[in-house]
């Protein structure tokens, strides 16, 4: 697996002082996308293949961030598609594809990181005792404003921040990367999730309130 | 800690609440306004609101990103699961009526399409041909009969015939090296058979969930007297239940009335009682209930009397819970 130093800040980073962007690609009209899953429907192998290319983006981030580690995330992705292209006969438009996609993808993520802690290899933070790095800690940070000291406190941050997030819930944790790194909106992470915007907008305070409490000293 | 502090960090909580879908684009206009507008008056508050913020800011700048290259790691991604869905099974789908169509023009087109390419540039001369005297008015011939042609999934269409009319040129493409002409055509095919015929069969299936309001209505009848079957009742109960237009909602009741002692059919009926907007549906499935109720229908039809607004569903749901030695009351 191919690993560079590069960061993904700009999908993150606030665009404006007061304001977090939304990262996931804008979906195409509901009747371009709509002609496209019909044609996959009726067996047409490239307007799956369109389709995949589409949305793959925001799915393979979306198990990055929920999993983060590569090689679980391309398992996931490829798991999520291949339920999508097998059940992609049974889609009848009662929401939007991508909706239906991301919920495909979250709720697969959610099962492997769900079989991942159950395999003895797997170690968190607390269990094995030292930090489990994160392929972010192995890299050095190339950014030019980046100072030894600094990257070294970006790294403990970053390990803390990563050990304050296998803390949260399965649902938490997916809630929260999909809102705060992925920009999704509360509903279609509701949709996504297959729970209400209500119970999404909870589950994100539960886990916001939480990493404030683990992370009370860590500010940028 | 005291009930004065408790108050005090509930209350902050409240406003990190806030301030987090402020921050998060969640508020309406007017919400953000208000925001705004503390932030302005309140300096306890706007420290709070730069506390937040910063928060945030910190779990986006070093959160928990992984290194990977996206655009390589997503090609490698894509190749891998290209060779996952060749390896993989072909689905277990319905085609779509566009599909079958469109094989069932390329098998009436086979016998041409099979020849070399020398007699392609001649086919589509004739095409060409054809297509010019449409355009005049001309009759192009008489109907394409294609009994006896194979469509997807080895079926074969083995009484039905279709017609098949060419209704324009949708482009002419020449290959200057090649000498080869490639032309598109729009065609409509005229497909008729026996409503047992399992191709035709499948046309209906198909179009009863894809095709305007007309033919689904008309395919829901022709499927009717073939209720029995599975995969006919799992598609006129889908139909019942999910179908946007309510004659063919209450044409595809009518379709599984007959049937309405099967638990499938009494559990849609069920459905359509707690969840269609329409009263006749309810009054229909409702009426088909009363015939074949079971002890399985009475903790819905509590739920359902709690807040149904017909009064005759209403009495004949109270009628067959009574009948059943069910309470009327939910507890």
């Amino acid at each position: 697996m191919r690993q560079t130093n590069r960061r993904h800040l700009g999908d993150v980073q606030l665009a404006k002082a007061e304001s977090i962007p939304v990262a996931l690609k804008a979906a195409p009209p509901d009747a371009a996308e709509r002609r496209l899953v019909e044609a996959a429907q009726g067996g047409d192998q490239e307007a799956f293949s369109e389709l995949v290319r589409l949305y793959d983006r925001s799915v393979l981030r979306i198990a990055l961030r929920i999993l983060r580690s590569p090689a679980d995330a391309q398992d996931a992705y490829q798991e999520a598609f291949l339920k999508v292209y097998r059940k992609l006969h049974t889609f009848r438009f009662q929401c939007r594809f991508h909706t239906w996609l991301y919920r495909i993808a979250t709720n697969t993520c959610i099962d492997q990181f769900r079989r991942r802690r159950a395999r003895p290899e797997f170690t968190t933070f607390e269990a094995s005792g030292s930090p489990k790095l994160s392929p972010l800690d192995k890299a050095a940070d190339a950014r030019p404003s980046s100072a030894p000291d600094r990257m070294a406190g970006s790294k403990e941050i970053s390990r803390r921040i990563d050990k304050a997030l296998d803390r949260l819930s399965d649902r938490e944790r997916v809630v929260f990367a999909l809102r705060h790194y992925e920009g999704m909106r509360l509903r279609e992470i509701g949709n996504a999730c297959s729970i209400s915007e209500d119970s999404a907008k909870q589950c994100l305070f539960r886990a916001t309130k939480k990493l404030r409490k683990e992370l009370v000293d860590v500010r940028a | 800690m005291s009930g004065r502090d408790q108050g005090a960090a509930i209350e902050s909580e409240l406003l990190r609440q806030r301030i987090r879908l402020y921050l998060y684009g969640e508020l309406s206009l007017a919400e953000r306004d208000e925001i705004d507008r503390c932030r302005q008056r309140d300096p306890a508050f706007q420290s709070l609101f730069e506390e937040e913020l910063g928060f945030l800011r910190s779990l986006s700048d070093v959160g928990p990103e992984t290194s990977i290259d996206i655009d390589p790691f997503l090609e490698e991604c894509r190749s891998a699961l290209d060779v996952a869905i060749a390896a993989a099974p072909r689905p277990g789908q319905r085609r779509s009526l566009g599909y079958r169509l469109r094989s069932a023009g390329r098998a009436m087109a086979g016998p041409f399409l099979a020849r070399p390419l020398a007699w392609q540039a001649g086919t589509a001369a004739a095409m060409l041909a054809v297509g010019f005297f449409a355009g005049r008015g001309l009759d192009p011939g008489p109907p394409f009969p294609i009994a006896g042609m194979d469509l997807p999934g080895g079926s074969r269409v083995a009484s039905s015939s279709a017609d098949r009319t060419l209704t324009g040129v949708e482009a002419v493409q020449l290959d200057p090296v090649g000498g080869q002409v490639q032309i598109v055509v729009e065609e409509r095919t005229v497909i008729s058979g026996a409503s047992s015929d399992p191709a035709i069969r499948g046309f209906l299936l198909d179009s009863v969930q894809r095709s305007h309001a007309g033919a689904r209505l008309t395919s829901v009848d022709a499927l009717r007297e073939h209720a029995t079957e599975s995969d006919v009742r799992e598609a006129l109960l889908r139909t019942m239940l999910e179908d946007e237009d309510l004659g063919v909602r209450l044409k595809a009741l009518e379709a599984v009335q007959e049937h309405a002692g099967h638990p499938a059919v009494r559990q849609a009926l069920v459905k359509t009682l707690m969840q269609d907007p329409s009263s006749g549906m309810r009054v229909h499935a409702i009426q088909l209930l009363r015939e074949h109720a079971d002890r399985d229908v009475a903790g819905p039809l509590q739920e359902l009397i709690e807040r149904e607004s017909d009064p005759f569903v209403l009495q004949e749901s109270e009628r067959i819970l009574d009948s059943l030695g069910a309470s009327t009351e939910r507890f």
